[in-house]
């Protein structure tokens, strides 16, 4: 695990569950422990009983699991940094729920979300709780979540207490929807949008490069849309040079999509965009062109990119020094006399292992310095989000009540708030916002390099 | 392979017989044998072929016809396997007439090189002449417009040496993107700009097309060949040069390494061209300064170099 991964664990700990839990948690990112250990590196500054409590805590959300030492009596503790990870996309997970669902799933899923693992009455009773509903919905709510259970988002967990369950990682749903944007950008055609969608929806979960095939019937059966043209729809996809999805051609017309290709491709898109974004424009034609190629000779990659010698040279070199092309020689055998030439070939081309590793380090960084500033602001303006708090806390109890109306509320604002604290707390907001929809946004590309990751180790 | 050559060469023979009968009468037994000569092409004439073609000739009369011919400069004496074998030379008129026999040698070997040219050194090498004295018949082969100096776009400070009247090659002028020997990094990216409006205007051509219904057409019609491209570009009238269908080509595959358009081979085997867009909106790297952070690699709380102390990240946490 890289420092930087070890930092984002204790940012998220820290944000999620204070201060307390992500120290103690810390000295379990550089190995498993038992408890006896733990305790005495933290010997001094947290209680034994304190200890216990967190890796309780921290059980109860699977971000530990405590293992069985063969060798020693005692159990080990480990910290599984991935589902930490994890939570930084449970907004996201939310958000498809809803779309796909509705949102009686979602409360379910935000209920098991907060509790960690819990028995499905738990769930249910938290759930209302959380909502403010009353306890007749409770059939309901139990229906949609044996649903859930049965649709693989919910799943049972054989440890602890009777029936306990956690969300399982769905990988699949979010890719559903920068695919289908991805396709609908490349034709220009929101019909071709929806039939990729109705494709990706009848896809089963799994973590295949290419999906299990898919009956033309099924597909017509599940389309909202006019369905006058799918067959053309679908073959227009299939041509495209992204190809998207296969055919087979045979009695029965099934259609497979091709997830790795759907992830390579948006992970080179990526690619070219940080490319272009870092370096330029002219960079990133050199950069695709090496791709393209897969070996170029310095002066064919100036006649390919058609950019003048001398800025080629400059270019590609600046790409080289920060490792985004690499450049093999080629040496002339030496010849009979004992010396060599003096020439060799100098090649270039792409590492995009080690590319994605080093843009996956500098992604972490970035949510890391994401998850810093927000700490930070909140730490400096303490005491001041504390009455904010407090405020919010009694207005939302008198408006529960139904005692008061706006006005009032405002002008106790005024009262409480100087008109420069206002406007602070006005620009707090905003920047946690900011922060929180950018590493939003930076998880997303983590989650694209993961599977790119994933698919290209699953092939060898 | 061997009896491939001869067989080749045989057939030659018999063409070149009734050629030579067919000629109206050649006026002198020089015009005759040089017609022979020419006839043979690249493989060239033996003497014992000679004799065959001219059974009239006696031994004495060729040595003079061929002598005379050889001091002409009209044909070449070649060894191949033993023989002695003549071959044309090609039109002699730009021969410069006052020529002397060194600048005859020079010219010669400049004449061979064709449109590559030759470099000065390899002049001075190939005919053993000194260099101020090379220089001099260079300059007045020059003065009489029997040759030309070009720079090449290999090395600025190269010069090559090619008769007057011929194009210089691809590879000296660097092809349709240099000019003067300079890379027209201008006149490209107008091409390219231009390539890309026409696919762009393509693509929103077919889709905007009402009276065709298939979405498949409509896909299909909003790809262009290079050659729809090309006709386009030299109707516009951007280049002054003449551009050729590999010149798009290239241009067009620009496109695509910029990411702006797509390629496929159709089912008639040619490569298409169609404009696209990117697949993601905006990359998340881009809304934070550390995106473009030359130094992200050492950034780390353990170290004065920190997020916290980031100017970049203090301007863009001020809101």
């Amino acid at each position: 695990m890289s420092s930087d991964y070890c930092r984002i664990c204790t940012s998220i700990l820290r944000d999620y569950f204070g201060q307390d839990v992500s120290e103690i948690a810390k000295p379990l990112q550089w190995g498993q422990k038992s408890l006896m250990t733990l305790s005495t590196m933290l010997d001094g500054k947290y209680p034994r009983h304190l200890i216990q409590e967190t890796l309780i805590v921290l059980l109860q959300f699977n971000f530990v699991s405590a293992i069985c030492n063969v060798h020693s009596v005692q159990i080990e503790y480990k910290l599984n940094m991935e589902n930490i990870l994890m939570i930084l996309r449970y907004p996201k997970y939310l958000s498809i729920i809803k779309r796909k669902f509705g949102n009686q799933y979602k409360e379910l899923v935000e209920a098991l979300l907060c509790l960690g693992r819990a028995s499905l009455s738990k769930i249910v009773s938290e759930c209302i709780k959380l909502q403010n509903k009353t306890d007749d919905l409770y059939n309901n709510y139990w229906e949609k979540a044996i649903e859930l259970i049965k649709n693989e988002y919910f799943k049972r967990t054989p440890t602890y207490v009777v029936w306990t369950e956690v969300k399982q990682n769905k990988m699949f749903a979010p890719p559903t929807k920068n695919q289908k944007d991805a396709v609908v950008r490349t034709f220009d055609d929101t019909i071709v949008g929806e039939v990729m969608s109705t494709i990706l929806s009848q896809c089963a979960d799994s973590n295949a490069p290419v999906s299990n095939p898919i009956s033309l019937q099924l597909i017509r059966s599940n389309l909202s849309v006019g369905h006058n043209y799918l067959l053309e729809y679908i073959t227009m996809i299939e041509e495209d040079p992204t190809k998207f999805l296969s055919k087979s051609y045979g009695t029965m017309c099934n259609i497979t999509v091709n997830f790795k290709q759907i992830i390579n491709c948006l992970n080179d898109s990526i690619m070219d965009q940080v490319v272009s974004y870092k370096f330029g424009e002219s960079s990133a034609r050199l950069f695709r062109a090496t791709r393209s190629n897969k070996l170029l000779e310095l002066e064919r990659l100036q006649q390919t990119a058609l950019i003048p010698d001398r800025e080629t040279k400059t270019l590609t070199s600046e790409l080289f020094m920060n490792n985004y092309l690499q450049v093999q020689e080629l040496r002339k055998p030496n010849t009979r006399l004992g010396r060599n030439d003096g020439k060799s070939f100098y090649l270039y081309h792409l590492n995009e292992r080690q590319l994605h590793q080093e843009l996956t380090e500098e992604i972490l960084k970035m949510i890391g310095n994401c998850m810093m500033w927000k700490f930070k602001t909140c730490e400096d303006n303490k005491r001041l989000l504390k009455n904010k708090a407090r405020f919010d806390g009694m207005v939302q109890g008198l408006q529960d009540k139904q005692e008061a109306d706006k006005d009032f509320f405002e002008e106790a604002m005024d009262n409480l708030f100087s008109p420069s604290e206002r406007i602070l707390l006005d620009s707090i907001n905003r920047l946690l916002r900011k922060c929180q929809l950018n590493i939003m946004r930076l998880d997303v590309c983590l989650f694209l390099f993961h599977n790119y990751k994933r698919y290209n180790e699953t092939i060898k | 392979m061997s009896t491939a050559v001869k067989r080749g060469h045989s057939d030659n023979l018999t063409d070149v017989a009734p050629a030579a009968k067919k000629a109206r009468e050649p006026e002198t037994a020089e015009q005759r044998v040089l017609e022979i000569i020419k006839n043979s092409g690249n493989k060239g004439v033996s003497d014992e072929d000679l004799t065959r073609a001219c059974p009239v000739l006696t031994i004495e009369e060729r040595v003079d016809v061929v002598n005379k011919l050889i001091t002409s400069n009209a044909i070449t004496l070649h060894k191949v396997k033993d023989t002695l074998r003549y071959k044309y030379k090609g039109p002699t008129t730009s021969t410069p007439g006052d020529a002397n026999t060194e600048e005859l040698v020079v010219f010669n070997l400049i004449r061979d090189s064709g449109r590559k040219g030759i470099w000065i050194r390899d002049v001075r090498i190939k005919s053993n002449l000194g260099l101020p004295r090379l220089k001099k018949i260079l300059k007045s082969l020059e003065t009489k417009k029997a040759i030309k100096a070009v720079k090449s776009v290999a090395a600025s400070r190269k010069i090559v040496y090619m008769l007057f009247d011929l194009e210089p090659d691809s590879s000296i002028t660097g092809g349709a993107w240099y000019s003067n020997q300079e890379f027209e990094s201008e006149f490209i990216e107008i091409l390219t700009k231009h390539s890309y409006k026409f696919l762009e205007a393509k693509k929103s051509k077919a889709l905007k097309n009402t009276t065709i219904r298939s979405p498949l057409v409509k896909y299909n019609t909003s790809y262009a060949t290079a050659d729809r491209v090309l006709e386009f570009i030299s109707k516009t009238g951007i280049s002054k040069v003449r551009l050729t269908v590999e010149d798009i080509i290239s241009i067009l595959d620009l496109l695509v390494y910029d990411g702006l358009a797509a390629k496929r081979v159709n089912s008639e085997g040619k490569i298409e061209y169609r404009s696209t867009k990117t697949l993601l909106n905006r990359i998340a790297v881009s809304f934070l300064p550390c995106g473009s952070c030359p130094v992200i690699k050492r950034c780390s709380d353990a170290n004065q170099l920190n997020c916290l102390n980031c100017k970049h990240m203090k301007i863009w946490t001020t809101i």
